[in-house]
């Protein structure tokens, strides 16, 4: 028995308007010291939907780095520690084996985790240990004033390659998460970046994994995310995101890496090829 | 990625109706936003200048806004809030 | 190497520990949650130690992938409130520095272990006092100290572990404690008697921000005047640590003329020459800094008034001789002795120096 009394007709009720999006609590109301355009602040809200979707921001300890990015802990409502440059997965290290219970985060910018950091990630990745680790690979040293960094590009201008990156003095690019994923400890290493809204919407996705990673038990998970830099490549922010979907992506191809979640774990610890994606070696170019 | 609000605190539509609530006070001014809008309904209010020294973005129309929320996935600065307008519900 | 079954099993009270094991298992009962150290001799034994006992209990062990990833293990760990540990020897330690300031600025307690060996470089194995400027006056960067405890035998080393974490946790800042190799190495009878200092907790750990605000741990502040607050907080910490915490030993001193300032084995080397002195008639006696930093200033400065004569023994080119000198502000002659590269100065020839002291001092 149909009890709706409404008078039948074209304009009978209207709908509430709906929330689409809003941004995070734990992402704090507060205007950041990044440049206009800069893509830590869109990785930062990335991070923030996530530990909020997942429900993690309560259990997380965090680790800040040293870089554009040292000031995180003014931007994301966690508990935080501060790293010394390039340490921060020893940190997280020390923090993951005296509490099991916590979500462990570290953000590193390219300086921190491929230069001076690197002994560090290398182990915490080979060891296995269980966090997530965010790396922000912009190609360039912002904070510093924008000198060359491990993965700045060959003929790139920078205040310490004012001639362009010269492979003959100054090395190659260094594409770590590749160099990494073939180590048996690392459960997830994927590369996203922030070059458009549906890309931005991919690396959220892989950051999302990431956590997951690290929630399932599964091992070392890492996302990198290449990220622009207006001010220090001199250009426009939207040249910019042009520039990382371009010539960047090009040295730096996105996708997946390596994921051994679903792999026995025992049984790629005794392989020696790692379950790498063709699509991400790609033949080394000078 | 599904844009799941993530307000842990009701609230409210803009009155007057909006589609966009823009934090002018945080933006920056970088106009990632008004290049990836599909409906070209932003732009940089040059007659205003914001506390952190900015041309902050402005709706221009909101009529022409579908709440498709690309603004929000790009900009840097988390100053979209979004929202789908009342519409009419139609009875069979 | 005595097998830590045994040890700790024994039904005697006193046992034959190696230091370096001593000082581990002493550190275990007095609480320490995590361990994290790198292989260096002639510490060793002191991190395989650890490797056994602290998965028995359940606690944490990590052999890091340097000296430099195991210091920066502990500043995450003790950023969440826990009793963390490290042990090095010399070079290792050069590698800590960093984050030894980093801890300093941050207000972090933890542990750290110098098992002293001969340097500059990578030098010996042998036993040496020559880190002593770099524990007392701030081994990294920036106006920072660090309390640091200087056992003169394995059992001080026991007792001094739990008194570490006492003095980490009261006052919040990382403390060293420094021994030669000899006390690493040596093997003593020791009483298996442990203190376990009581817990704290602490309303900076970082635990995950549930039902409360954010902590945040750091030790950077770009504005001069904040930062000037902050260090001003952190003197004001040095100047109680002095005022309550200094610790010596005196030894003969009640009638001395000449006195002999000396710590860790060079102690033990004078203890010898001065109860030979003392059967030929030479009124000496030992002055022991145990806490190098603060120094005992004050307590020698007072007994330098009624002394002819100092003599400072060290294991090093002459280290702590300039804070004797400090000190003792010229009332009476300051001489020195020592040896460097592991070797370790003889009671003949400590009491060699003595003689030629006695004399100057005459000759004023």
């Amino acid at each position: 028995m149909n009890l709706d009394t409404r008078t039948r007709g074209p304009a009978a009720s209207v709908e509430e308007p709906r929330l689409i999006y809003r941004k995070p609590d734990v992402l704090l109301d507060r205007s950041t010291h990044y440049c206009p355009g800069c893509g830590h602040g869109v990785i930062h809200r990335l991070l923030a939907e996530v530990l909020t979707e997942l429900d993690l921001a309560p259990r997380t300890i965090a680790v800040a780095p040293v870089g554009c990015a040292v000031f995180a802990y003014d931007y994301l409502g966690l508990d935080f520690v501060e790293a010394p440059h390039g340490r921060a997965p020893a940190v997280a290290t020390g923090i993951r084996r005296v509490r099991p219970d916590a979500f462990v985060l570290t953000y590193q910018g390219d300086g921190d985790l491929a230069a001076i950091g690197t002994a560090e990630i290398v182990h915490a990745a080979a060891r296995g240990e269980r966090i997530t680790a965010i790396f922000v690979n912009n190609g360039i040293y912002g904070m510093t004033g924008g000198q060359m960094a491990p993965t700045t590009l060959l003929g790139q201008r920078t205040t310490s390659s004012p001639a362009g990156r010269d492979a003959a003095t100054m090395g190659f690019p260094i594409r770590i998460t590749e160099m990494l994923a073939q180590l048996p400890g690392v459960a997830y290493a994927a590369r996203g970046s922030v070059g458009n809204a549906s890309l931005i919407g991919k690396l959220k996705a892989m950051i999302r994994r990431a956590c997951e990673v690290q929630i399932d038990g599964g091992g070392f998970a890492l996302v990198e995310a290449l990220s622009n830099c207006p001010v220090g490549w001199g250009m426009t922010p939207q040249e910019s995101l042009e520039h990382v979907m371009g010539p960047v992506t090009e040295v730096f191809p996105l996708g997946v890496i390596v994921d051994r979640t679903a792999v026995d774990h025992a049984a790629a610890g005794r392989a020696i090829e790692p379950v790498v994606s063709p699509k991400a070696n790609p033949t080394p170019e000078a | 990625m599904a844009l799941n609000p993530v307000a842990t605190r009701t609230i409210r539509p803009p009155i007057p109706w909006a589609p966009l609530v823009i934090a002018d006070g945080r933006c920056k001014g970088c106009e990632l936003c008004v290049a990836a809008c599909p409906r070209a309904v932003l732009a940089l209010d040059r007659t205003m200048v914001n506390a952190l020294g900015y041309h902050p973005v402005r709706l221009l129309d909101p009529a022409g806004c579908t709440s498709c929320a690309i603004c929000a996935r790009v900009c840097p600065d988390a100053v979209f809030t979004v929202w789908a307008g009342p519409r009419r519900k139609r009875d069979r | 190497m005595i097998r830590s079954e045994e040890v700790l099993s024994s039904r005697r009270s006193r046992v034959l520990m190696k230091g370096n094991e001593a000082i581990a298992e002493a550190a275990i009962q007095a609480g320490c949650d995590a361990y994290f150290g790198y292989p260096i001799t002639p510490q060793a034994e002191l991190l395989e130690w650890m490797a056994r006992r602290m998965p028995e209990l359940g606690r944490v062990f990590v052999q890091a992938e340097s000296e430099l990833g195991a210091i920066n293990m502990a500043l995450g760990a003790a950023a969440t409130g826990a009793r963390v540990m490290v042990s090095s020897s010399s070079p290792g330690i050069s590698l800590m520095a960093e984050a030894m300031s980093y801890m300093a600025g941050s207000g972090t307690p933890m542990v750290l272990v110098n098992i002293m060996r001969a340097g500059p470089g990578l030098g010996g194995i042998g036993p040496s006092q020559s880190d002593y400027f770099q524990a007392t006056k701030g081994h990294g960067h920036g106006d920072y100290r660090v309390p640091v405890l200087a056992p003169a035998s394995i059992g001080e080393a026991m007792d001094l572990m739990a008194t570490a974490f006492e003095l980490a946790e009261r006052y919040l800042t990382p403390v060293m404690v420094v021994a030669d190799g000899i006390l690493g190495q040596a093997m003593e009878p020791v009483e298996l008697r442990f203190r376990t200092p009581e817990r704290h907790t602490f309303d900076w750990a970082l635990t995950g921000a549930a039902g409360r605000p954010a902590r945040i741990i750091k030790s950077i502040d770009l504005e001069p005047e904040v930062l000037e607050k902050r260090n001003l907080a952190l003197q004001q910490k040095y100047r109680d640590i002095a005022r309550h915490e200094v610790r010596w030993e005196g030894w003969q001193l009640e009638d001395a003329e000449f006195a002999i300032v000396a710590y860790g084995t060079a102690a033990r080397v004078a203890r010898t020459t001065i109860t030979k002195a003392r059967e030929r008639g030479v009124k000496v006696g030992l002055f022991r800094p145990i806490t190098l930093w603060p120094f005992p200033t004050r307590e020698l400065a007072r007994l330098s008034r009624r002394l002819q004569g100092i003599l400072t023994v060290e294991l090093s080119s002459g280290q702590m001789v300039e804070d004797v000198r400090l000190a003792v502000e010229g009332r009476c002659p300051v001489a020195f002795h020592g040896r460097m590269g592991g070797m370790v100065p003889t009671p003949d020839e400590v009491a060699g120096a003595l003689k030629a002291l006695r004399g100057k001092a005459a000759r004023r």
